[in-house]
């Protein structure tokens, strides 16, 4: 017997299916099914069979769907949502790489204070201390151990209570103390990061990168596979850590590609919030500042601040400083300085007297930039990270959804708000093609198509003829326009745009 | 005990049932049951061996190429065809395909697979060598295969590698510069249903509006959506720095060749559109990938 087709073998079948089968086989090799009693044995036996038998064809089916790692990325729940499993498999047995987990938004304490006034709050252990957010509901807990003391303002370091997107925050929204200090208030002055759990979508990609990255020739493959996965920490402890970890969530979007006039190579990363921070410089000096402390100066802006991590490569002369593959050589900013000049506290390291070169890599770019650099960029070739710039748009439009849905319009709003960060968060860096390569564009289309999917009781949107999107700041005019085509996602004629979710206040929901 | 000759359950049913049910009616009976255990059974083995390249119907190839980083063709694995010779071996050989990936190998296989099961003349012409091996006077190197040469043998465990020649300065004269990060594809169109141009701009053939013909290409809409199937596939396969300006279709095999004579090559002045030498080279245009 040849071997069906795959769109045979994905299909499943139903009790009743099964028992018109064995019903029309038996017909065939001429049992006599008129005279069996519909209540009787040789009816009820094929009825059970029957039912068993399809129990069965649900297993057959998943198993010929889920012998692909790309079929597998496309299994849905029946709320529409991934089915994992699969595809968690395939990851690991087919191209040994794990999902990436969601992480915890938290920041150190550098990034939160409590303000006591008359009363003491007390000693808390870690976990013991909550506070939330009025506007997300989000709440947060201490991790390490802090008191509070009377009319003091205390940093303390604190993290989501539930891990993803749902509990990121703004800076100066966590304002609402949970564990009751009389008199007190808080405010985080650092904004509060974490990541979903990544999508099929996007791990499935990862994997298919990953296939550059057995290349020694460097296709451009190994760049976003080295940008995306290396930045994270390996659940199994195979490949060695990362210098240190991102701050601003994992590398989600990236893009790489040559100069024509230079051949250098250029990746272009982003995170699901947009913008990368972060840099690297040729360094021009290290100069001792007395005791442990060091200036460090950089031929171009480093953009670091004060508590950004970096490693230092190449560096001759003053060779303490370089990165030695421990987290002894993972250095912080002690304080920004200028632009181009920071300072160092190397503490017991012999740093020596600066001779010549070196390069700075700090933060999350300059860790994505330090990554490339020693797995995928080959020898004689250049090759350099740059963030992603954000393009916020902001549509103006009317949402109508069904009465009977039962909907408020503040609820439909929501929704429809949800649904475009999720898919401006989907939209690859640089925009995608209508029609040739190099559109590079946010499809009118595709912001349509998203509102419209939000809810089963959504039946139109409407942009208005002359306030359809307007996209802030403008990517190619010097002023705020009004459009309603495609949201060009170049910025500098270079394909490093990517949209996200601007202005929602002209967002109306009506019900009809 | 079961019967060790028993090799589906139809056998197996009626080896295990007993008297009262060995009869006309009792076989008949347990038959009707047991063939629908061995079609699972067969269901199941199918969906099993469904995702070998060997094995695989024709609608599954697609899903095998993509989980393998491999694109796959007009002219392949479409409902209803069967999966081509090449198509299965190309699949087989995908770790050893992205292990080239970056290098002219990997880049020129990926180009020629999209016409699979045909096989035309492809090259990659290189400014400089991007091995690293000295051309003469810093000319370029020209990878090739023939036309009808296989990309895979029987059995190897490696694809076949193009030919490769080397040619002096000024062989190769797209724009006056040479740059090594910049390589041109070509495919030799002899064996491959495409339409030759049928307008190229400025006399005597000059490009009228919707003439069918395409702006800016040489060539005409079928040329047209060739492209970005080429265009994908070389940015994919391309080493991250090389910088393709253009892809060319050839429609002459004596053109574009590592011992065509000076008038069927670049001559310094190819890049630009109102070249008197492009105008009438017969050569589709594709602008390239970076």
């Amino acid at each position: 017997m040849p071997m069906p087709n795959l769109s045979d073998m994905v299909e499943t079948n139903t009790t009743t299916d099964v028992v018109n089968l064995l019903l029309g086989i038996a017909n065939n090799i001429g049992l006599s099914l008129s005279s069996w009693n519909p209540l009787g044995v040789g009816r009820a036996i094929v009825q059970s069979v029957a039912t068993v038998y399809s129990m069965f064809t649900n297993t057959a089916a998943f198993l010929a769907q889920g012998a692909y790692a790309g079929y597998a990325a496309q299994m849905r729940n029946a709320d529409g949502s991934d089915v994992t499993q699969w595809l968690d498999l395939r990851g690991v047995d087919q191209y040994n790489l794990y999902r990436n987990q969601p992480t915890y938004a938290a920041c150190a304490s550098t990034g939160f204070s409590v303000t006591t006034t008359g009363t003491a709050g007390g000693t808390f252990q870690i976990g013991q201390f909550h506070v939330a957010s009025p506007s997300s509901g989000a709440t947060y807990s201490n991790t390490a151990v802090v008191t509070f003391n009377a009319n003091t303002t205390t940093p303390c370091a604190i993290q989501a209570d539930v891990p993803g997107t749902s509990s990121n925050a703004a800076i100066g929204t966590i304002t609402q103390l949970v564990t009751p200090i009389a008199g007190a208030t808080c405010s985080n002055s650092a904004p509060l990061t974490g990541t979903n759990i990544e999508t099929n979508a996007a791990y499935f990609n990862r994997c298919v990168l990953k296939l550059g990255s057995i290349s020694p020739s460097g296709p451009s493959a190994a760049y976003d596979y080295v940008v995306q996965t290396y930045t994270q920490t390996d659940p199994n402890g195979v490949r060695p850590a990362p210098p240190w970890q991102l701050t601003g969530g994992a590398i989600t979007r990236s893009f790489t590609r040559a100069n024509a006039t230079t051949g250098v190579v250029t990746t272009t990363a982003g995170n699901s919030t947009g913008t990368v921070s972060g840099g690297y410089s040729s360094i021009t000096n290290v100069t001792s500042l007395g005791g442990n402390t060091y200036q460090i100066t950089t031929s171009t802006p480093h953009n670091l601040a004060a508590g950004s991590q970096f490693v230092v490569t190449g560096c001759v002369g003053a060779n303490g400083l370089n990165y030695a593959g421990t987290a002894a050589t993972v250095w912080t900013v002690l304080a920004y300085v200028d632009a181009n000049d920071f300072t160092v506290n190397v503490g017991a390291i012999t740093v020596g007297a600066y001779t010549s070169g070196g390069t700075v890599y700090g933060g999350d770019l300059g860790l994505c930039n330090y990554l490339i650099q020693a797995n995928a960029v080959g020898q004689g070739i250049t090759a350099t990270v740059q963030s992603i710039q954000s393009i916020a748009i902001s549509p103006t439009c009317t949402v109508y959804y069904k009465k009977i849905s039962g909907l408020l319009p503040g609820a439909i709003q929501a929704k429809v708000s949800t649904a475009l960060q999720s898919y401006f968060a989907s939209v690859p860096v640089g925009g995608v093609s209508d029609s040739t390569p190099d559109d590079s564009v946010c499809p009118y289309s595709g912001i349509v198509g998203a509102i419209m999917a939000t809810d089963p009781s959504i039946t139109s949107v409407v942009f208005s003829a002359t306030q359809a999107l307007y996209v802030v700041p403008p990517p190619l005019s010097g002023s705020p326009y009004y459009t309603q085509t495609d949201v060009s996602m170049l910025v500098s004629s270079q394909p490093v745009g990517v949209p996200v979710l601007g202005l929602t206040a002209n967002i109306s929901a009506v019900p009809k | 005990m079961l019967n060790p000759n028993c090799t589906t359950h139809r056998d197996a049913m009626q080896a295990l049932s007993p008297q009262w049910l060995q009869g006309p009616v009792g076989v008949r009976y347990m038959y009707t049951l047991a063939v629908a255990m061995d079609a699972l059974a067969d269901w199941l083995v199918y969906a099993a061996a469904a995702n070998c390249p060997s094995q695989a119907p024709p609608d599954a190839v697609p899903w095998i190429s993509q989980d393998r980083g491999l694109a796959t063709g007009p002219n392949q694995s479409t409902a209803g065809s069967t999966s081509t010779a090449s198509v299965m071996r190309q699949q087989q050989l995908w770790l050893d395909l992205w292990k080239r990936a970056g290098n002219p190998t990997g880049l020129l296989l990926s180009i020629r697979s999209y016409f699979y099961p045909a096989l035309p003349a492809v090259s990659l012409i290189c400014d400089g060598d991007p091995t690293g091996t000295p051309t003469p006077n810093g000319g370029s190197t020209w990878y090739q295969y023939a036309l009808n040469a296989p990309d895979f043998l029987a059995g190897a465990a490696d694809p076949v590698p193009p030919s490769v020649e080397r040619r002096g300065l000024g062989h190769w004269n797209w724009d006056g510069t040479n740059q090594w990060w910049r390589s041109w594809i070509v495919v030799y169109a002899d064996n491959v249903t495409l339409a030759a141009p049928t307008k190229t701009w400025g006399a005597p053939n000059a490009w009228n509006w919707d003439d069918g013909t395409i702006w800016g290409i040489s060539g005409t809409m079928a040329n047209s959506a060739l492209a970005p199937s080429l265009l994908s596939r070389a940015r994919q396969w391309k080493g991250a720095h090389a910088v393709i300006p253009n892809i060319l279709v050839c429609f002459d095999s004596t053109w574009l060749q590592p011992d065509s004579t000076s008038m069927k090559l670049p001559d310094g002045t190819w890049n630009n559109p109102n070249s008197n030498t492009r105008k009438a080279a017969p050569v589709a245009f594709f602008d390239g990938v970076s």
